[in-house]
């Protein structure tokens, strides 16, 4: 009874004010925060010692998510100051910038009507990570989109990391790991996925693999010390609200640690900053808090990309559309890794429909259970959830007429994945939850709505992974010994 | 002052009677026009409003919210900071003007500016009330939404869905009741409740705790794997009815005659759509007093026979509403499809006539299946013609439906 009181008075939290975003300076002697006053986002700086807090960005506009230098003699953040209408905005620079506060003078490093955000230092202080909105077009109707960028302290050498081609795909607070080799981020597949946190070599950003589990929402991740955990903010079926995480890297299992969120951990590795209702808090964490287990799934992915490819049915030059009854010894089988390629030459004929479908699986209760189709000329493979309705997996390439392609669809237990030979982003996934069962199709259907010269040269189904897509990068590879070099 | 409202209320009065014949109801999505002008001021509203009532509207129905953000200043959605880059949440839209628009925090409440003008103007002012939290983009997620996670939806798999907070929880429907009241505090004498808006939101979406919960105690098995089995759509159906009939008792407590209107989409179909894509049974909720029309939204018609088979749908409607004994029945006149409701345009292209025709043929279809008026569904900035605007406002019906 003694000891347990005496565990709860360890982990009590001692609350430091008010504040959100808060981050702890690399010598774990400050705080920088931020405040909303008068509906407007102000940035502060918290000596831990003594209390005293001070403003650092003067300007009347809105400073967000600061994130310190590893002198600690400098904060990068985030600024915008809104017009007063968007229509005064029309012609003006209107946006979010990222601005530099060193010994109390300001300057701004990005510009443009973008939002740049979310921004944070390498470990040696040599470049900034952050999230943009420069991935969409300003004009474009409709575009909602932010990728990886970085840039140098001075404001020269931009370059885009990570690009999200499609709308409603994004990312947030990219972070190096300790030792500079990793990448870190919150990414979102689309508007029906949760929030995950993901993670890649930095020198091969744009392989990136998810972390927090699937079924998690989980967003604002930062490095502890030990470079082997990442706390974040997330949500799981069955918590009281955003609570705090700890993840561990190489097994993936998670632990919840408390209520609150934007976690931040002292560079001693003993005490875990957060907030909590507009309010920060801290306290301390040990060795029991990190997570313990070996998570399922990292086996998981180890046996779905091992499997090899068995091709169940294929057809060569199927130029006019055909529907192939399947016999008994056509089936995928209980939660089989399945994919359908087909290799054809794209064109557009006028008066084609606007869906045109290379390869189509028929199942009782689904007529479409399966379908890798084109959209006018982008790529999609769809599947059906439980409930019939309709999941698909899109690529943002476009196809030319007159062009050979290969496209292969993929559906593992947990993702769904289309893919496509030789172009610079040749793969979108997603998490898929419960899904249609596609064990015993009726009948496949092969260029059904695609006219009567499909230009399709080749259609495969099969089991396993496909040997002509690239095996992602996983979890067991990236944490490896070595893997990160 | 006094005879100037004496005269208004003399126009409200002679309008009065002729909504009484035959209503002309028109949408208004104030999104769709920062980029003809600025429209976070009154002024803007006013032009807004000006802009639509060129169609012949008798009656304009605003919309309240961006997704789920308030176009309006409200308390309730009140969280500083909710959009993108400032939420760490949140895409941010991009596009020019567009992008930036803040109809919540401009000063102004720009529903209440469009309301007042309408009031002067004899014109009936009602709201567009979205049942959605999220326009298929996070940045048009409800800050509320993003603050209560706990509340969210959840797939049958169990991973939640941060698309709409679950209507089985007492602190979500009491959120919606707030805003709502919201509502009611601009005086609006109709509010329409949109179903085809949800956000992508389906009774597939509800295998949350409470609803599991008592799907166990009531049938003492884990809930079933396919949401349209009936016994999962009456569960869902009967928070979405409490919900409903919690706002009829607050317009009952406002001691105002404000009517409400539901949705029905996809007359025609051998499904009910209502019922097994939202849950709602609207012949229940007229029966019950709860609402007070019904709005035909969309219709399949049979392309063999456009004309004689939206008749017969709307013929059918208007019988089953009768017979119900109570209630209004309103018909579409929609100038674009949207996702596979199909507009006037499309009769127009399958038959070959012009737009302006095919609304006069619909307008007449209405009319003679004795529909209570029209609805036309978001008037954007020129998506109704002239001829089209021109048809609608000489379109007039002689014969009092006895309301």
């Amino acid at each position: 009874m003694v000891a347990s009181i005496m565990m709860l008075a360890a982990a009590a939290a001692a609350l430091l004010g008010d504040g959100t975003c808060g981050t702890y300076s690399p010598d774990g002697t400050k705080i920088a925060l931020q405040r909303t006053e008068s509906g407007k986002s102000r940035l502060y700086v918290l000596e831990r010692a003594g209390g005293r807090c001070e403003r650092v960005e003067p300007g009347p506009g809105n400073a967000a998510f600061p994130a310190w230098h590893p002198s600690g003699e400098a904060l990068v953040y985030t600024y915008g100051n809104e017009t007063n209408t968007a229509w005064m905005a029309k012609d003006g620079q209107t946006g979010y910038h990222l601005r530099i506060w060193e010994k109390g003078a300001v300057r701004e490093i990005t510009a443009g009507r973008f939002r740049d955000s979310m921004a944070s230092f390498s470990p040696d202080g040599g470049r900034i990570y952050f999230a943009s909105s420069r991935c969409a077009t300003p004009k474009v109707f409709d575009a909602s989109r932010t990728g990886v960028y970085s840039v140098s302290p001075d404001g020269k050498g931009l370059s885009c990391l990570v690009y999200c081609p499609d709308n409603n795909m994004g990312v947030g607070q990219p972070v190096v790991s300790p030792d500079g080799t990793l990448l870190a981020f919150a990414h979102i597949a689309n508007f029906y996925s949760p929030w995950r946190i993901v993670c890649a070599k930095l020198s091969r950003p744009e392989e990136y693999i998810p972390l927090s589990p699937a079924k998690d929402s989980a967003y604002a991740p930062r490095w502890m010390p030990d470079g082997r955990h990442i706390v974040y903010t997330g949500f799981s079926k069955g918590d009281p609200g955003w609570c705090v995480y700890i993840l561990d890297l190489r097994t993936g299992s998670t632990r919840r640690i408390c209520e609150g969120r934007n976690p931040d951990v002292h560079p001693s590795g003993r005490l875990l900053l957060y907030d909590d209702g507009a309010r920060l808090w801290e306290r301390p964490i040990g060795p029991d808090d990190l997570p313990k287990g070996y998570m399922v799934e990292v086996e998981k992915e180890r046996r779905i990309y091992s499997e090899p490819e068995r091709v169940l049915w294929k057809a060569d030059n199927p130029r006019t559309p055909m529907e192939v009854p399947i016999g008994k010894d056509f089936i995928f089988g209980r939660d089989r890794t399945i994919f359908v390629r087909a290799r054809f030459r794209h064109s557009t004929p006028a008066g084609a429909p606007r869906f045109r479908h290379l390869l189509e699986g028929r199942y009782e209760g689904a007529e479409r259970g399966f379908q890798l189709f084109l959209d006018g000329s982008q790529p999609k493979f769809a599947i059906r959830d439980g409930d019939g309705m309709y999941l698909p997996c899109c690529l943002s390439t476009n196809l030319v007429a007159g062009i050979e392609y290969e496209l292969t669809g993929i559906r593992t237990a947990h993702r769904l994945m289309i893919h496509i030979k030789g172009a610079r982003y040749p793969m979108h996934a997603i998490d898929i939850d419960s899904t249609f069962p596609l064990d015993v199709p009726k009948s496949l259907g092969v260029g059904m709505t695609m006219g009567a010269d499909s230009g399709i040269e080749k259609v495969e189904v099969g089991t396993g992974w496909p040997a002509n897509v690239q095996v992602p990068l996983m979890r067991a590879t990236l944490f490896s010994k070595g893997g990160a070099e | 002052m006094r005879l100037q409202s004496v005269v208004s209320a003399a126009i409200a009065l002679a309008c009065a009677s002729a909504w009484a014949k035959f209503e002309k109801i028109a949408y208004i999505d104030s999104f769709d026009y920062p980029h003809l002008h600025e429209t976070e001021t009154a002024e803007g509203s006013i032009r807004i409003l000006e802009n639509v009532l060129k169609t012949g509207a008798t009656t304009i129905l605003w919309r309240n919210q961006s997704g789920a953000i308030p176009r309006y200043p409200s308390a309730e959605e009140a969280l500083p900071l909710k959009e993108p880059p400032l939420d760490k949440r949140r895409i941010p839209l991009s596009e020019t003007v567009r992008g930036w628009v803040r109809f919540d925090d401009c000063g102004v409440n720009l529903i209440q500016a469009a309301a007042d003008e309408c009031a002067r103007r004899g014109v009936r002012f009602g709201i567009h009330l979205t049942t959605e939290e999220n326009h298929f983009e996070s940045w048009t997620l409800s800050p509320w939404n993003l603050e209560h996670p706990q509340y969210w939806c959840c797939r049958n798999g169990g991973t939640p869905w941060p698309g709409r907070c679950s209507l089985a929880y007492d602190e979500v429907r009491e959120h919606k009741l707030r805003l709502f009241d919201e509502l009611l505090a601009m005086r609006p004498q109709m509010i329409y409740l949109d179903l085809c808006r949800s956000g992508g939101w389906t009774p597939s979406l509800e295998y949350v705790k409470p609803m599991e919960d008592e799907w166990r105690r009531l049938f003492g098995c884990d809930p079933p794997d396919k949401s349209r089995d009936p016994r999962w759509l009456a569960l869902v159906a009967k928070y979405v009815e409490r919900y409903y009939t919690e706002m009829r008792a607050r317009i009952t407590r406002t001691g105002r005659p404000v009517e409400l209107l539901i949705a029905i989409e996809h007359a025609g179909r051998d499904s009910d759509w209502n019922w097994t894509e939202r849950a709602v049974d609207w012949r229940k909720l007229l029966r019950a007093g709860v609402v007070d029309a019904v709005v035909v939204s969309s219709v399949d018609p049979d392309w063999k026979d456009p004309w004689g088979s939206t008749a017969k749908i709307y013929g059918d409607v208007v019988r089953e509403v009768r017979a119900i004994g109570r209630g209004k029945v309103y018909f579409p006149i929609m100038s674009y499809n949207f996702t596979g409701r199909p507009g006037y345009p499309e009769y127009a292209k399958r038959l070959g006539i012009s737009p302006a025709n095919a609304v006069q043929r619909l307008l007449e279809i209405a009319r003679d299946a004795g529909g209570d008026g029209i609805t036309m569904e978001v008037v954007d900035g020129g998506n109704y013609s002239k001829d089209v605007c021109a048809v609608i406002s000489a379109f007039k019906v002689e014969t009092n439906k006895g309301e």
